[in-house]
């Protein structure tokens, strides 16, 4: 099993990118694609083939942060059911997004800082409350659920009070990567990629953290910082996909689930097996999405949802392994 | 460190396919750039050329007269002793459309002469050929004139069409029937599925000949950029549809929001459209008759004293038409005062409030996803009891639901939205229009009331029956 946790999301994602590159609503296919991107092929098939790229880059990009976000959160925090859409960090980061478009106008990088904002007040919320009530586990996760619901409400008030002034489609409230434009990854790869190198480069700390908190120390790894860094880095993450995307699920929870299902304990080997599971689960989810009821687009936190969660439950029960 | 430099290469490696990918997109994205100054700069030329574009006209229509003058000659061979043919054609010399009504008529008068005259048919058709040559050259001036043009489309945004529209996509119904009004379905390619009317739209769209682009909410990109259209045309109201706007601006489409506020921006959005596609008459004439139309029934219904009136657009839970929106101006217009005309948009609201501001009709939509007075009625009485018959629209028996065309043409801010403001007449003001309240059917629908007939016997101008007629059609 081994072998196969970090070649097998790997195979599967290099098959899911050929594939959400040959399969749309419209005709082209693989070979017409590859020929127009590198500039050979029929112009005609152009704006498809860079259409493609970049909605396969954002659902990558996406999937990637969103799994490495959940593993960072659910190693740092010690709780295997943490993810940035079940603690609320997701939703706060949509609420903000919107709260800079209706209120601020949509510039980009306002976007972009409210709902990192949203993303962390959501957090500092669910952990404080819970915190403060000495919850651990899944009690934590029923705060981060209620927080969830409080801003996913926000979101949906502002949508019905200022209709004219969203330029989201409803879709994006379940999440879609449909109306991804390159003006958007100029900011979700580069954020992406921040909160990643911060997530890499902090791997010992957070090793370190799960021999227990004392042995941390003296490792001198200290653990508020620790955590508050892993936090932001997978705030970041998760706030950077909100505002292009909206809330996506799952896909932090799933992700490092997969990666210890298949035989990862160790946080370095978790983390990059989670990059792999999260990108192939949110591009083969878009796959989906764009093709079941061609050519309308659904959302792909309901998709998600249906394929990932019996595959969780699934796992989870025929494995059986502890945390 | 040898986790951490583990996962430090694994996102080295994800970041060079990613930035390798998206360095493939700024080459394409520079080839598009550069593109876009090829054409402003042909732009600024244009313009530059537009007064010599005049000349060229002035030139154009010389040169017309001198091949008409020829025309006129032979003519003049072919039909003699027509005289009065002959100076009519020398008279349609200046004026090319007038020209086009006298050859079909000299062919009429061959055709009736039968096999005799064979050879002067054969040369009227030969004549009627270079005329529509001629008239090709001139439609082909008027463009050059006419495009490209700047738009202000629904969302305030100025939208250049750099040339004539010759396939265009509509992802609302509303928008598919206004590009009817404005002789525009032979360029339509793609429309959303819920545009249905005309009805040889939804036709052709079964047999694929024109593509589906999806649903009126999530229209699919990659099915609209397949279809390689030089215009989308979408409705302001419609949130979804300034996402997608701003997705295809990036691949250089125009994509017009058509504004939807009032009845007065249906008549603008049919101007702005007509502009946009070089059908100016017709944009003009239908907003000109959208104005009529309103007109007439604020005329018609002069002096009749407003009822209180509630339009329930879902009945669990409760959503009615606030103002700002076409359909809260048809209830104004109507002889109706929206009851909840204080609040924005379609406002979500408790049953309690019917109660508070006691509406004397209700007028329910809902009818294609089959809701039925009868549902407002048990609903209303689930959650207010015996409260539910203080309710005068209720105590009354005076629930309306809108059915079929009378429907389509409330929901959707389209020419067709006049029908809608007869029928909520009609069903306000019975009276008005010789009926009592008991005449008005609980379902209205074409079949059971005709409202173009009745318009009629109240002595209604031809041009607003008829135009009203144009909108009822199967």
């Amino acid at each position: 099993m081994r072998g196969l946790s970090l070649a097998g999301p790997a195979a599967l994602l290099v098959l899911a990118s050929l594939a959400s590159l040959h399969v749309g609503p419209a005709k082209p296919g693989l070979p017409e694609i590859v020929a127009a991107l590198l500039g050979g092929g029929d112009p005609a098939v152009e704006a498809i083939a860079r259409y493609r790229l970049v909605r396969l880059l954002a659902a990558a990009a996406i999937g990637a942060g969103l799994a490495a976000a959940g593993a960072g959160m659910q190693f740092t925090l010690r709780n295997p059911l943490v993810d940035p859409y079940l603690l609320g960090v997701s939703s706060g980061a949509s609420l903000g997004a919107l709260v800079a478009v209706v209120f601020l106008g949509p510039s980009p990088w306002l976007i972009q800082l409210l709902a990192f904002l949203g993303a962390v007040s959501a957090y500092l919320v669910a952990v404080g409350v819970s915190g403060l009530a000495g919850l651990t586990g899944a009690s934590l996760i029923v705060v981060g659920v209620a927080v969830g619901y409080l801003g996913y409400s926000g979101s949906v008030l502002l949508m019905n009070l200022y209709p004219d002034r969203i330029p989201f489609a409803f879709s994006w409230l379940l999440g879609t990567v449909a109306y991804t434009t390159l003006r958007d990854l100029e900011w979700l790869v580069p954020l992406t990629l921040a909160s990643l190198i911060v997530l890499a480069v902090l791997v010992k700390r957070v090793e370190a953290l799960s021999l227990g908190e004392e042995r941390a120390e003296s490792l001198g790894a200290g653990v508020r910082v620790t955590r508050l860094l892993v936090v932001s880095a997978a705030s970041l993450a998760a706030s950077s996909s909100a505002a292009v995307a909206g809330p996506i699920g799952f896909v932090g929870l799933a992700a490092p689930w997969l990666a210890r299902l298949l035989g990862e304990s160790r946080y370095s080997r978790v983390l990059v097996a989670s990059l792999l599971w999260g990108a192939l689960l949110v591009v083969a989810g878009d796959l989906a999405a764009r093709q079941a009821a061609a050519p309308r687009e659904l959302p792909l936190t309901p998709l998600m949802s249906l394929i990932g969660a019996p595959l969780l439950a699934y796992l989870a029960v025929r494995g059986k392994r502890g945390w | 460190m040898e986790g951490e430099s583990r996962v430090l290469a694994a996102i080295a490696l994800l970041a060079l396919i990613v930035v390798g990918g998206l360095g493939v997109l700024y080459l394409k994205i520079s080839d598009l750039e550069r593109r876009y100054s090829e054409i402003s700069g042909a732009l600024e030329e244009q313009a530059a050329r537009q007064e010599r574009s005049v000349e060229e006209l002035g030139a154009t229509v010389g040169d017309l007269a001198g091949r008409l003058d020829e025309l006129s000659r032979r003519l003049e061979e072919l039909a003699s002793g027509q005289e009065a043919s002959r100076e009519s054609v020398e008279e349609l010399a200046r004026q090319l459309a007038e020209l086009r009504a006298q050859l079909d008529s000299l062919r009429a008068q061959v055709e009736a002469q039968g096999e005799a005259q064979a050879d002067v048919a054969e040369q009227l058709a030969a004549l009627e050929e270079r005329l529509s040559l001629l008239e090709e050259r001139l439609a082909g001036v008027e463009e050059r004139l006419l495009f490209p043009v700047t738009v202000v489309d629904g969302s305030g945004d100025e939208v250049i069409v750099f040339e004539r529209p010759e396939r265009i996509v509509s992802i609302a119904p509303s928008a598919t029937e206004l590009i009817y009004y404005l002789n525009l379905l032979d360029r339509l390619v793609g429309v959303d599925d819920y545009s249905d009317w005309p009805p040889s739209v939804a036709e052709a769209r079964e047999r694929g000949e024109i593509a589906s682009v999806g649903g009126f909410w999530s229209p699919s990109v990659e099915a609209i950029l397949d279809l390689q259209p030089d215009l989308v045309v979408g409705v302001a109201t419609a949130p979804p549809h300034h996402e997608l706007k701003r997705v295809l601006e990036g691949y250089g489409i125009p994509v017009i929001l058509l504004p939807a506020e009032s009845i007065y921006d249906v008549a603008e959005a049919a101007v702005i459209l007509g502009r946009a596609t070089g059908q100016l008459v017709e944009g003009y004439t239908v907003s000109f008759k959208i104005k009529m139309a309103a007109g007439y029934a604020l005329a018609l219904l002069q002096g009749v004293e407003p009822v209180r009136a509630a339009a329930v657009v879902w009945v669990n839970p409760l959503f009615v038409v606030g103002s700002g929106n076409w359909e809260h101006e048809a209830m104004e217009l109507a002889g109706m005062t929206n009851v909840y005309g204080d609040l924005e948009g379609w406002p979500q609201v408790s049953p309690e409030s019917l109660l508070e501001r006691a509406p004397e009709i209700i007028v329910m939509t809902g009818h294609n996803y089959g809701l039925t007075p009868d549902d407002l009625k048990s609903y209303l009485e689930e959650q207010l009891g015996d409260a539910a018959n203080e309710i005068p629209a209720v105590a009354g028996d005076r629930i309306y639901l809108l059915g079929g065309d009378y429907e389509n043409a409330f929901v959707r801010p389209s020419p067709r939205t006049v029908v809608s403001v007869y029928v909520l007449a009609v069903i306000a003001h019975p009276q008005a229009f010789g009926l009592t309240v008991e005449d008005i059917p609980r379902v209205v629908t074409p079949d059971n009331l005709d409202v173009v007939s009745l318009l009629e016997e109240r002595g209604a101008p031809a041009e607003l029956l008829d135009f009203l007629r144009v909108a009822l059609q199967p």
